[in-house]
This record gives structure tokens, C-alpha cells and sequence, in this order.
């Protein structure tokens, strides 16, 4: 019999939609314990089994093939903007309004925290590495060809959207390629405790303590850890240069094929959605960045200060940050506010929407970045929370 | 018009998420879900854009999130697998109008170059072939699984029975692998 013909069926065997969907954690709970007695004593069902599952992690390894490059992914943010400003060219409004000014208080927080739930580990890389380049003090690492940074806490960076709307920050694509290990940051969902935690290397932590209105039972998902590899491409800056009309800028001849890698281990992450909100928790070990190849670090950075059109105050604020500490800037868009806070000890951010409904709490603490947050839940309610994990 | 679309705030919200909630929610997945069809970032961008605007002129009648999602992606997948079936038609075609000139000029042929079909065989190209030609319903069967959505959201998305989507997938990528495993171990021509 050849991989692809399934054994034979007689009249005792469990039809090929049930073992699928014991594959696909799909069947109700009470069928599971059947159908598995069933298998160990069936030789052909096992037989089955065996190749609805060999034969599934085929075909969606193969698809996974199609996914774009982590860091490829648009940022929702930027893609709302250019949504919003083509509905407003094709559409005559009256009047229009600012995307957040528009929303409702309670949705303000949740504008910003959905932004985290998808990809949030390849934006966090990608945002880190921007960030890396294009900060100009952090000369001990500049100067070395080869250096470490470890996110150990956080700054926050008050972002304008209005200054990013006409003149939006450049992406880390527009400068070269992305290589990601076999499977890097693959989100696997829909898991038990049990499931997400073999998928880890450290103890899940559970708050204790949940604002009131969700669940108490969240869902598990593992973000696979794996290293991405940005390789800067003079070829590829020249082109992004010449679509924003500086093609005459020069690019330092020994940019060309420098090489950065970002390391991460898997984290989790747990939703406590109810019906209607959203809460989440994330836990994973703080990522490293490390910096090979031909060119300094200030020699890169000196090229990304040089573009074009980067916003003058941003780039004073990120001056002020000292990467040598291992801080990794937060951005914070106007109507949200930032505070320090401390979280069992360990310095973190707060960041809250105005009125205050909802927000997000960021610390780090023994090579773990822990968040939490979502649209529900006040400040106070949001630390309670965090200082109710052990 | 009696619903006139330029009457409706831009950021018109739905009875139980914003607008704005629901793009930044799931426009990655849409994304990526157009990403899969096509493989190049322009055209997923423009297919993204365009399901999003599909959802702010008529947002569906989605009574929950799972609904919500399940729309999004029927309609991220409905316009990728158009687009690569569109691409495919036109590449055929333009393979036979080559093969017709080949077939013209010999001397071209005998220069053509051996190695040309290695673009082909990437991995990303052949897995995107071979959905492109499988039966319609089942590249949206193994496409929005592969996304992670659930049985029920898949039968919500395809509009067949809950209970039915085990053994349509189970047929599925059964298809999938037979015309893999067909076409890499196919000799060359």
C-alpha cells in the first residue's frame, strides 16, 4: 500500500471525519476517550490515524510555505490610514474625523491593544530592530561589530499620528530582506494549558485577580520562537529611495549585506475574551538582537538619521533613550497616556487611555516581558491584575 | 440613492465592534489569507483593502466574533483564489502563445534554457499551483483551516454543515497530497 491509499474500511472501523476531527481537537470531549480506546485496539483505524495526521502536517507544512516573510506583514495601523485616506478621496464626506477622535471612549483602548493580537511578536522584532538603527546613542554597541541587546525595560515614545499620515516611518522591508528560521513565530492556537505549556520553557503564569465581565478560563496559544535575520540590501533602499523621490542619495558601499538576528523563544498567549471584551496576557523571555556583518552599527545608523521626512520629535525622544540599559522604546499615540509603574519589583509601563477605560501594562522581569491588558478593566483594575500573577 | 454610502460616517460603527476594532483585529489575517492566493504583497495589500471596504459599505449581520471573522475570511479567500485563478488562466495562456512560437522557431527552443523551470520549482510556486487548480471548494476548505479557524467558522465561511467539515477536509487534503506527491515525482519535461 503506497502513503497515499488509506487501509481498508470495514463496518467496525471509526469513519475518516471522526479521526479528523480528533486530530483537529474538534471532537466533543465525551467521543475522545471512545475513539482512542477504539484505535488501540484497530489496527486499520490506528493505521488511519496515523496517516490523517502524517498526511495533514503535510499538506499545511506545504501551505505554510505561502505565509509572506514575518516582517512583511503591513502594519494594521498604516493600512488603516491608507484606507481611511482612500475612502476619504472616493467618498465626498461632509465631515470627516480623526480615526480615533471618532471612536467611542471605550473603544479608544482597544484600538491600540488589538494592534498587539496578531503577529505581535514579528511586529515587536521588526519594531525593535527599527528602532535599533535608527537610535543614535547607543555608541558601546555601535562601535563593536558584533553586539548583544536584550530588552530589560521600557520607554515610552509619544507618537503623532498626524506627523506619520503625510510622511509615514519607512519599513524595515523597504532596507533589505527578512529570513526567518523554519517556522518562527508560527502562532499555534486553540490550546489547553497543558498543550501551551509543554510548548515552553518556563511556567505559565495565571493572574489570580481578573476585572470583572470575562472569563475565567482563557484560551492558550503558543507563539513558536525561531530567529529572523535582517540582511540590509543596497539594492532595496536605493529603490525605496528612488519611489520617494531621493534616488541621489548615496548608500554607503559597506551597508550591503550587513546582518542582524533577532532571537526568540516561544511565549504564550491567553485570552480571557468574553462575549463582548477582549483581555489579554502574554508572557515570553525577552528577545535578543545581536549585530554581525560588514558595517557598524553607526555607520547603519548614520545612514537611517539621514533619510528623508523622519519626524524631527521622534527622533529627539529616541535620542534620549539609552539602549546600552537594554530599554526598548513604546510608542504611544496622543490619547493615551504612560506611566511608570512597578510590578512586583520590576519596573514597567502603563499605558492608559485618557478616560481612563482599559489599557495595557508592560514589565519585565528575570528575562520575561510579561503584558496584559485589553478593553475592559480601569488602571487600578489593570495592576491589580498584573500584581495578581505569581 | 436611497442608502447613499457617502452619507455614512467614515468611521460608521457596527452594533457590537467599530469599524476601526475590526480592521486592526483581523487585518492581518486577512492579509495573510490573500498573501497565501496570490504571493506578492502589492496584490494581497489591494485584496485586504478591498474586503475591508466590502465590510464598511455593507458590514455583515455577524452576531458574534466568530461570525465577523468567518465573513472576513470567506470573502479575503472568495477574492485570492479569483485572482489566482485569474493569474493561472493568464499564464496559461501566455505558456501556449510561448509554445506556439517555439513550436515556430525551433532554433529558439534549442536555445532555451535548461535551467529555466527552477523558478517553478520553488516550494512557494508549486504549492500555489497546485491549490490553483484543485476543485474551488475544497482550496477554501484546506485555505481557511490552514488560517486556524474552527469547523464551525469554516462551515459558517463555506456554508455547509458544522458536522460536514471533517470529511470535506479529510477529501481535501487527500486531493492536495495526490496532486503533490503526482507532480513532484512527475518527470521533467
Amino acid at each position: 500500500m503506497n502513503e497515499l491509499q488509506h487501509p481498508e474500511h470495514n463496518d467496525n472501523c471509526l469513519d475518516q471525519s471522526i479521526l479528523i476531527a480528533r486530530r483537529d481537537n474538534e471532537l466533543p470531549a465525551d467521543e475522545v476517550a471512545q475513539v482512542e480506546q477504539h484505535i488501540a485496539t484497530c489496527g486499520d483505524c490506528a493505521a488511519n490515524d496515523r496517516l490523517i495526521t502524517s498526511g495533514g502536517s503535510e499538506v499545511y507544512t506545504l501551505l505554510s510555505a505561502l505565509d509572506p516573510a514575518p516582517g512583511e506583514v503591513p502594519d494594521p495601523v498604516t493600512a488603516l490610514t491608507k484606507l481611511h485616506t482612500h475612502l476619504r478621496e472616493t467618498t465626498p464626506l461632509k465631515k470627516s474625523a480623526p480615526v480615533l477622535k471618532a471612536l467611542p471612549a471605550e473603544k479608544k483602548s482597544s484600538f491600540v491593544w488589538r494592534q498587539l493580537r496578531r503577529n505581535w511578536v514579528a511586529a515587536a522584532a521588526a519594531a525593535i530592530l527599527l528602532a535599533l538603527v535608527i537610535l543614535p546613542n547607543a555608541s558601546a554597541l555601535a562601535d563593536q561589530f558584533l553586539s548583544l541587546f536584550r530588552v530589560q525595560q521600557f520607554q515610552p515614545v509619544n507618537i503623532d499620528p498626524r506627523d506619520l499620515s503625510s510622511h509615514p516611518l519607512p519599513g524595515i522591508q523597504d532596507f533589505g530582506t527578512w529570513q526567518a528560521t523554519a517556522n518562527s513565530l508560527k502562532l499555534q492556537d486553540n490550546l489547553t494549558q497543558a498543550q501551551a505549556q509543554r510548548l515552553v520553557t518556563f511556567p505559565i503564569a495565571l493572574p489570580a485577580h481578573l476585572p470583572q465581565g470575562l472569563v475565567h478560563h482563557p484560551s492558550f496559544a503558543v507563539v513558536k520562537g525561531g530567529q529572523l535575520t535582517f540582511t540590509f540590501s543596497a539594492a532595496k533602499t536605493h529603490a525605496y529611495l528612488v519611489r520617494n523621490g531621493h534616488g541621489n542619495m548615496s548608500i554607503p558601499a559597506n551597508l550591503d549585506g550587513a546582518k542582524y538576528s533577532v532571537s526568540v523563544a516561544p511565549g504564550v498567549e491567553m485570552s480571557f475574551d468574553s462575549r463582548d471584551k477582549s483581555f489579554m496576557v502574554i508572557e515570553i523571555p525577552s528577545p535578543t538582537i545581536r549585530a554581525t556583518g560588514s558595517a557598524s552599527l553607526n555607520e547603519l545608523r548614520d545612514f537611517m538619521l539621514s533619510l528623508p521626512n523622519l519626524p524631527s520629535q521622534l527622533v529627539a525622544q529616541l535620542r534620549q533613550i539609552d539602549l546600552n540599559s537594554g530599554t526598548m522604546p513604546i510608542p504611544v499615540p496622543p490619547q493615551f497616556t504612560a506611566q511608570h509603574v512597578t510590578i512586583h519589583g520590576a519596573p514597567g509601563l502603563l499605558l492608559a487611555d485618557n478616560t481612563p477605560i482599559g489599557g495595557i501594562v508592560v514589565w519585565q522581569t528575570h528575562g520575561m516581558i510579561y503584558a496584559l491588558g485589553g478593553d475592559i478593566g480601569n488602571a487600578a483594575q489593570l495592576l491589580t491584575t498584573a500584581n495578581s500573577l505569581p | 440613492m436611497s442608502s447613499d454610502i457617502r452619507n455614512r460616517p467614515i468611521l460608521a460603527s457596527t452594533s457590537e465592534a467599530s469599524f476601526e476594532t475590526v480592521f486592526t483585529r483581523y487585518y492581518s489575517l486577512v492579509y495573510q489569507l490573500a498573501y497565501r492566493c496570490v504571493g506578492q504583497s502589492d496584490e494581497a495589500e489591494d485584496i485586504a483593502q478591498e474586503v475591508f471596504l466590502r465590510y464598511h459599505r455593507v458590514p455583515p449581520k455577524a452576531e458574534s466574533e466568530a461570525e465577523r471573522r468567518s465573513w472576513l475570511c470567506r470573502v479575503a479567500t472568495n477574492l485570492g483564489l479569483n485572482a489566482l485563478r485569474s493569474r493561472q488562466r493568464r499564464t496559461k495562456r501566455e505558456e501556449q502563445v510561448s509554445e506556439t512560437v517555439r513550436r515556430s522557431t525551433p532554433e529558439a527552443e534549442a536555445q532555451q534554457d535548461p535551467e529555466q523551470h527552477v523558478l517553478i520549482s520553488e516550494q512557494a510556486a508549486l504549492v500555489r499551483s497546485i491549490l490553483a487548480e484543485m476543485p474551488e471548494r475544497q482550496q477554501a476548505y484546506i485555505l481557511l483551516r490552514s488560517t486556524g479557524l474552527s469547523y464551525a467558522e469554516i462551515a459558517q465561511a463555506t456554508g455547509v454543515a458544522t458536522a460536514s467539515v471533517g470529511a470535506l477536509l479529510a477529501r481535501a487534503e487527500r486531493e492536495f497530497r495526490r496532486r503533490y506527491h503526482e507532480r513532484v515525482t512527475a518527470p521533467r519535461a
